[in-house]
């Protein structure tokens, strides 16, 4: 059958795509069968059904969800803020209250943009992933299946030896690899096997023990980072028997058919020539676990334990309640039930916002400036600009910014040349005011970060065609045009996904704020722990490692992890380094 | 036919403003970059002075920083961190994106997934498990337990350099197959010559890490002996401190800048080719 090409993909202009999914009812109710009618409908309305009933249980309960979060916050918000129940500054309402109704409005559109597409699919006899769960799950199932067929029939063909070798790899990892001299991979999974097994004796199985209990003798943070260890290496164990089994049966198969089995030598080769990857990825892959996946997932548990509570009041095993326990979710509706919490919240949610925002913009667009000045024919000396532009981005940061910070303090020179000259009376209190405190924050940020883009910029502006110039000049185009048609167009081309990356990289930028304000100026109100310039990570840093609330800076963790890590792979998987990888040369 | 310019065209006026503005913009990136300089030369032992730039100048406060206080301890430890990590990490960084760029498995996918999402955590949050963990080995206090926990994120951080290694033609790794060659030799022989400009600004990057790192430093490394520049530099700015060695920092500030504004300076042409072509496509 010939599949009719998507009308998505042959939408032209960005109006079109935008009013796609409503034009698209003028004949959705005379093609359709009824299914579809009714999720149309249900797309229209605000809860966003429309997916779910076409099938994308996943996608379709994340919306839903999403959605009533969305509105569910907004409202409860709004009735606080005018309530004055909830202390936060106008400014920050309407930062909060924008973001959360652009996203009702975008999951809005996206699940209806879904439900007409899908219908489409529907419509033209197309599949499309149904549930991802579910197709995961089918997916394994059937791929157990064949390799259990697989299994019978090589049993049955196979020698006495070889069923001999195919029994006991179930038992013993290895010995088929070993019977067959492929002694490297055998040696490898038998000696994996005896490790676990004296692992799981000597430590692992108390290690999980003390894990569920948490009660102990130890120190506080003991069983649950060995806990951790201990499931990944089970994790592990479990995923090189399934590696040895599949091993085994390949060697098997290949004698029923007759084929050469490796020789030990062959098998050495392999592991720096089709295998080179396996050897070069241990020391990566090993390293990352240790220092990055194992402490991750301490932090994760540690957010549904009272940790911060035994390390402020010290572990003790006499008195009542002196046990680090497990205590569920109760440091989420800590943050979102206390007020004072979800004021803290809400602020800093909305500076972080505003100020990755900006200083992405400020950097990308005076970078770009920059460059086209500096690549102006002319101004002479390029070169020595470019340097004494470098200089102020090879600087640690730390340094600059301590600087930057030094300059700028009651007593510092800024102020006294001021106090000099004449145009002050009195010292300017630059970090002690919220409004200045944060101009100033952005202002140095770009002092730090338009260098860099500098440098991008310039090196991008080499790549773009001088012909497209020359051309337009012959057209007789102004600079202007040249730029807004020619220039600004391929720079966004090229640049877009490292736009984005630097804003969610923002988000996470802990040195500027850090080092010039430390979060200050505090706040007023007595209850919140947030300062006036604190971003989520700064403040993460404060709750963290000044006051020792750990479960409510993990918890506030999590919930920033799952907003960044979801951009980003978003970004990433739409990104053309993802998508066209193969064919970018 | 050239028309007679007027002296004042319009041409000779942006000329006129645009030489002027960057003059501007230069002065005002380099202003505090020499009036750090100019502080470290200060004869005023307090920070609060009576002008913006002081004035007398005097070769005390780098005498004194050596002599009185253990910054040449410190930037010997931050040296000797940079200059391992910025091979090991290299190495390794490297290594990874050749392979992530050359070879076909089936973990790839997910590995270069995972790297993605770890990366986006913020790292400070899993410090205790990370203490822990390095008083396990017993490496708190010693300079090589940030060196340990440098080089064991060298396999994330590969999206640039996997980003330039995508660029590089496979035809070329297909003729020295088809000479004979295996893939380490592949690896040592072909790509590193050729990845010079990437090679070089991963390691400029790792030689700059232990220079600006705070948070960890500043958690393991406690005893006075073993800090970084970074940690010890930080604490004199502390309210309480600035007074007293305010103009210590500054020559501090100055000795640490010196060699890495140096490096970056001869190496710019390699770092813009390094950014521009990693970056864009990463």
């Amino acid at each position: 059958m010939e599949i009719k090409k998507l009308s998505l993909s042959e939408r032209p202009t960005k109006i079109k795509k935008f009013l796609y999914p409503f034009t698209y009812f003028k004949n959705a109710f005379v093609s359709h069968k009824i299914r579809e009618k009714i999720a149309l409908i249900f797309a229209i309305a605000p809860l966003n059904l429309g997916v779910l009933i076409m099938g994308e249980i996943e996608l379709g309960i994340i919306f839903v969800l999403v959605m009533f979060g969305a509105i569910f916050g907004f409202s409860t918000i709004t009735k606080m803020y005018f309530t004055n129940s909830l202390n936060i500054s106008l400014f920050t309402y309407l930062v909060i209250a924008f973001i959360l109704v652009a996203l009702i409005l975008f999951i809005y559109f996206a699940s209806l943009n879904r439900t007409v597409d899908n219908c489409e699919k529907v419509k033209n006899g197309i599949n499309y992933k149904k549930s991802y769960i579910f197709h995961f799950f089918v997916n394994i199932v059937k791929k157990i299946s064949a390799w259990f067929k697989d299994f019978q029939k090589q049993f049955r063909l196979a020698d006495k030896k070889g069923k001999t070798a195919l029994g006991l790899s179930f038992f013993v990892f290895g010995v088929p690899q070993i019977m067959y001299r492929n002694l490297i991979k055998g040696i490898l999974f038998l000696s994996i096997q005896m490790l676990v097994i004296f692992y799981l004796i000597a430590r692992g199985v108390a290690d999980i023990q003390n894990f569920f209990i948490l009660k102990n003798e130890f120190k506080f943070q003991e069983p649950i980072v060995f806990g951790v260890v201990a499931f990944l290496i089970i994790a592990f164990a479990l995923y090189i028997y399934f590696v040895s089994l599949n091993s085994s049966l390949n060697i098997v198969k290949n004698i029923n058919q007759n084929k050469e089995i490796e020789t030990v030598k062959q098998e050495g080769v392999s592991l720096i020539e089709s295998k080179f990857y396996i050897t070069a990825l241990i020391v990566p892959v090993l390293g990352a676990i240790i220092f990055t996946v194992i402490p991750l997932l301490f932090m994760i548990f540690i957010a549904f334990s009272n940790y911060s509570r035994v390390v402020a009041e010290g572990y003790s095993s006499t008195a009542a309640n002196g046990f680090l326990e497990w205590i569920g979710f109760d440091t989420f509706t800590r943050v979102f039930n206390e007020t004072a919490n979800l004021q803290d919240l809400l602020s800093v949610f909305a500076w972080t916002m505003i100020w990755a925002l900006l200083a992405t913009f400020t950097c990308y667009f005076g970078g770009l400036f920059l460059a086209l000045l500096l690549n102006k024919k002319c101004i002479k000396g390029k070169t020595i600009y470019r340097s004494l532009f470098v200089i102020s981005m090879a600087l640690p940061q730390f340094v600059s910014l301590l600087v930057m910070k030094s300059m700028f303090l009651n007593e510092g020179p800024i102020n006294m040349l001021l106090l000099n000259m004449g145009w002050i009376s009195e010292s300017i209190k630059w970090w002690q005011d919220e409004f200045l405190a944060r101009f100033l924050i952005v202002t140095i940020n770009m002092w730090v970060g338009i260098p860099y883009y500098m440098l991008l910029m310039s090196g991008l502006l080499i790549n773009i065609p001088s012909h497209y110039y020359e051309a337009a000049t012959i057209e007789g185009a102004t600079r202007g045009q040249q730029f807004r048609k020619i220039t600004m167009p391929s720079i966004l081309f090229m640049t877009t996904p490292m736009l984005i990356a630097s804003f969610v990289s923002n988000i996470n930028n802990f040195n500027v704020i850090w080092f010039l304000t430390n979060g200050g100026p505090a706040n007023e109100s007595v209850a919140g722990t947030a300062g006036k310039t604190d971003i989520l990570i700064t403040w993460l840093y404060q709750l963290t490692m000044k006051r020792g609330d750990y479960n409510f800076g993990a918890a506030i963790g999590i919930i920033m992890f799952i907003i960044s890590a979801t951009l980003s792979l978003i970004i990433f998987r739409k990104s053309k380094s993802y998508t066209e990888e193969d064919t970018y040369q | 036919m050239k028309k007679k310019k007027p002296f004042f065209s319009k041409k000779r006026f942006d000329a006129i403003f645009s030489n002027l503005l960057v003059v501007v913009l230069v002065l005002i990136w380099l202003i505090p970059v020499i009036w750090i300089i100019a502080s470290s030369f200060s004869t005023q032992k307090y920070f609060n002075s009576p002008t913006f730039f002081p004035t007398e100048y005097t070769f005390d406060n780098y005498i004194r920083l050596f002599k009185e206080t253990l910054f040449a301890k410190w930037l010997l430890n931050t040296f000797i961190i940079a200059l391992i990590n910025c091979f090991a990490t290299t190495f390794f960084t490297i290594l990874t994106s050749y392979v992530l760029s050359r070879f076909r498995f089936k973990m790839r996918k997910v590995y270069m997934n995972i790297s993605l999402v770890l990366g986006m955590f913020p790292g400070f949050m899993s410090m205790v498990a990370v203490y822990f963990i390095l008083s396990q080995l017993n490496l708190i206090n010693s300079i090589w337990s940030l060196l340990v926990y440098y080089v064991c994120g060298a396999g994330l951080g590969f999206f640039i350099s996997k980003g330039y290694f995508d660029t590089i033609s496979y035809e070329i790794d297909e003729a020295a197959f088809l000479e004979g060659a295996n893939h380490l030799q592949i690896f040592f022989k072909i790509f590193l010559p050729l990845a010079k400009p990437i090679i070089i600004y991963t390691a400029l990057l790792a030689f700059m890490a232990p220079w600006a790192d705070y948070i960890l430093a500043g958690l393991i490394l406690t005893k006075d002996d073993t800090k970084t520049v970074a940690v010890g530099l930080y604490e004199w700015m502390d309210s309480a401190k600035i007074n007293t060695y305010f103009t210590l920092f500054a020559a501090g500030s100055v000795i640490v800048a010196v060699p890495i504004v140096t490096l970056y300076l001869s190496l710019q042409k390699f770092f813009i080719h390094g950014i521009s072509s990693g970056a864009v496509k990463g």
